[in-house]
């Protein structure tokens, strides 16, 4: 009796979406929880004798932040032109729109480095709340995620212009982390900055 | 509709989703609900892309596909690497925390994760053939690694010895290093010997010996050197006065041995119980030397009588607190160490100020204490 062999297994594709999809599902819950405990321990600041979280003597410069938020947008809009261009096989447009996400992720950089000197916030608060260890640990871990973002879109960049122009993935997953960093700054920006 | 993976994550969104009302209606707070917000739209985030790459699966109608997807192809090697870079990573909080040192060595140990790490990575697609890219990893980075590590080993050798000998007692080291010398060249003389000696026992003979000599040496270096006692010298200060005509331990084993290029400005002898001074390009003996002020002028002293005596230098007062009603006077002298018949010694001479600014009726001079009949020898600083 014959028979035909089995057909291979499907292998899978889109690793480096979906890889980046998890790593920024990763990136959302370690914002999250660390705005959690921002929370708490802004709750617990407010019930004590004190009533106060923020420290008078150091105001969060609003400008440099709400600037900061705006600058996400032009973020996400040109990290999706790099999608669309890429679509169209239009490199030059690929890696202009990656080059300026990579420069306004360096512009937001540099706002969230002036807001830390134009505050001048010591870590440890003589008044004894956790304000200035918070505040440092969630801006930095999200000037961490920056650097990422940064270094990812020169890397897809310096990939697509150096002729791997038929790998599209990388320029919808570093579009996908973006996002991530966008959505993350939002919340970040009305935890931290608004409601303070 | 829904692929597999798409059901899990829906499922997990839904848990979540129903955590955070059960939560906050029960326990409420913002961080465990906040917490499971975050969870829920994560969940449901992945559930997104998940529908989206429908599982990432190829479908099997795509026969390209099955054969050109990443995953059709072998799977990349493992790699210690990004272990390594992590580690690195770790490495520079704590060492910006205890010291500088710690952080230069995690950015060094970065830079080196990350270079291996990036050549591996290129090794392993520049064929497929596994056996030709590990070769062309090896020929590119062997002339690196090779003369760096066998640098690291070496220096890490030389410092577990030295912190080793540093620790043990003065009487042990000779024994201990002997002994260690007999057993390199035991086993090396049995290794000569039986020539068909397994690898393995070599390899493990020396991995052995050579943890046990790191061992030893961080154990060493964790546990300090042997306390050392400190030389006294002969110096006058203002708790301590040894230049007087007793004999102390800082008369024993002198230290101050003089080389035969030692750019003397004079030679102060003590001969038949007087002083005098042998001046280079003066001709006879003199009762006074001249020397410079605020640098150093090399002094010998000979002592050529029986009995032991030092030479002093006394160079005036320093005053501590001038003019105030706590003021302190503090002589100026250094000293040699006693010298017996036919030795000399070494004194390094620095005045301060010029003789003509001495105050008190105390000009500067050289002298034997204990033996005023000696004499002295004058000394002018211009």
């Amino acid at each position: 009796m014959l028979a035909l062999p089995a057909a291979p297994a499907p292998s899978a594709r889109r690793q480096l979406f979906v890889g980046t999809a998890l790593a920024c599902g990763a990136g959302a819950m370690v914002i999250g929880g660390m705005l959690a405990i921002w929370l708490r321990f802004r709750d617990e600041a407010l019930k004590s004798a004190a009533h106060r979280w923020l420290p008078k003597k150091y105001p969060i410069p609003e400008v440099a932040s709400n600037i900061m938020l705006l600058s996400f947008i032009a973020v996400a809009i040109f990290a999706q032109w790099a999608v669309y261009a890429a679509r169209r096989d239009d490199k030059r447009h690929v890696g202009m729109a990656l080059g300026l996400t990579g420069l306004i992720g360096l512009a937001i950089i540099n706002a969230q480095a002036a807001v830390w000197v134009q505050m001048g916030l010591p870590v440890r608060d003589s008044a004894g709340t956790a304000y200035g260890v918070m505040f440092y640990a969630i801006t930095g871990t999200f000037a961490v995620f920056l650097i990422i973002g940064v270094a990812f879109s020169f890397i897809t960049m310096f990939r697509y212009l150096g002729g791997r122009t038929a790998q599209r993935e990388i320029v919808t997953a570093h579009a996908i982390y973006w996002y991530f960093a966008t959505a993350a700054f939002v919340m970040l920006w009305f935890v931290v900055y608004v409601t303070k | 509709m829904f692929t597999t993976g798409s059901k899990l994550f829906l499922g997990g969104s839904v848990l979540a989703f129903a955590g955070t009302l059960i939560y906050s209606g029960i326990h409420g707070g913002p961080l465990g609900t906040i917490g499971l917000v975050t969870a829920t739209i994560v969940f449901a985030f992945l559930t997104g892309i998940n529908f989206w790459v429908r599982d990432s699966n190829v479908s099997s109608m795509d026969t390209a596909g099955i054969e050109s997807s990443p995953a059709a192809h072998a799977a990349p090697g493992r790699s210690m690497w990004p272990m390594i870079g992590g580690l690195g990573l770790a490495l520079i909080p704590v060492g910006l925390v205890v010291g500088r040192a710690i952080t230069w060595l995690a950015v060094i140990v970065m830079i080196i994760a990350t270079v291996e790490w990036m050549v591996q990575g290129w090794s392993e697609g520049a064929s497929s053939d596994p056996v030709y890219n590990a070769g062309v990893r090896k020929r590119i980075l062997h002339p690196l690694e090779l003369p760096i590590l066998g640098a690291v080993g070496l220096g890490l050798i030389i410092f577990s010895f030295s912190r080793i000998m540093l620790r043990l007692p003065k009487a042990g080291g000779p024994v201990v290093f002997g002994g260690i010398g007999a057993a390199v060249l035991l086993f090396g003389a049995l290794f000569a010997t039986k020539r068909n000696i397994a690898r393995s026992l070599v390899v493990t003979l020396c991995t052995v010996g050579a943890v046990g000599i790191v061992g030893a040496g961080v154990a060493s270096a964790v546990a300090g050197p042997r306390h050392v006692t400190k030389h006294e010298i002969a110096e006058k200060t203002l708790t301590v006065d040894n230049c007087t005509a007793d004999h102390t331990e800082a008369d024993d084993h002198s230290s101050r041995a003089i080389a035969g290029k030692s750019n003397l400005a004079a030679t102060i002898v003590l001969e038949n119980g007087k002083l005098h001074a042998d001046v280079i390009g003066v001709n006879g003996a003199q009762q006074t030397i001249t020397i410079p002020r605020s640098n150093d002028s090399y002094i010998r002293f000979q002592n050529k009588d029986s009995g032991k005596v030092r030479l002093v230098a006394n160079l005036g007062y320093d005053l501590i607190n001038p003019g105030a009603s706590n003021e302190v006077k503090v002589p100026d002298v250094v000293c040699t160490q006693a010298v017996t018949k036919g030795g000399a010694q070494f004194l390094i001479v620095n005045p301060p100020r010029p003789s003509s600014a001495t105050k008190f009726g105390a000009p500067y001079s050289f002298t034997i204490p204990g033996l005023d009949s000696a004499g002295s020898i004058a000394i002018e600083v211009p």
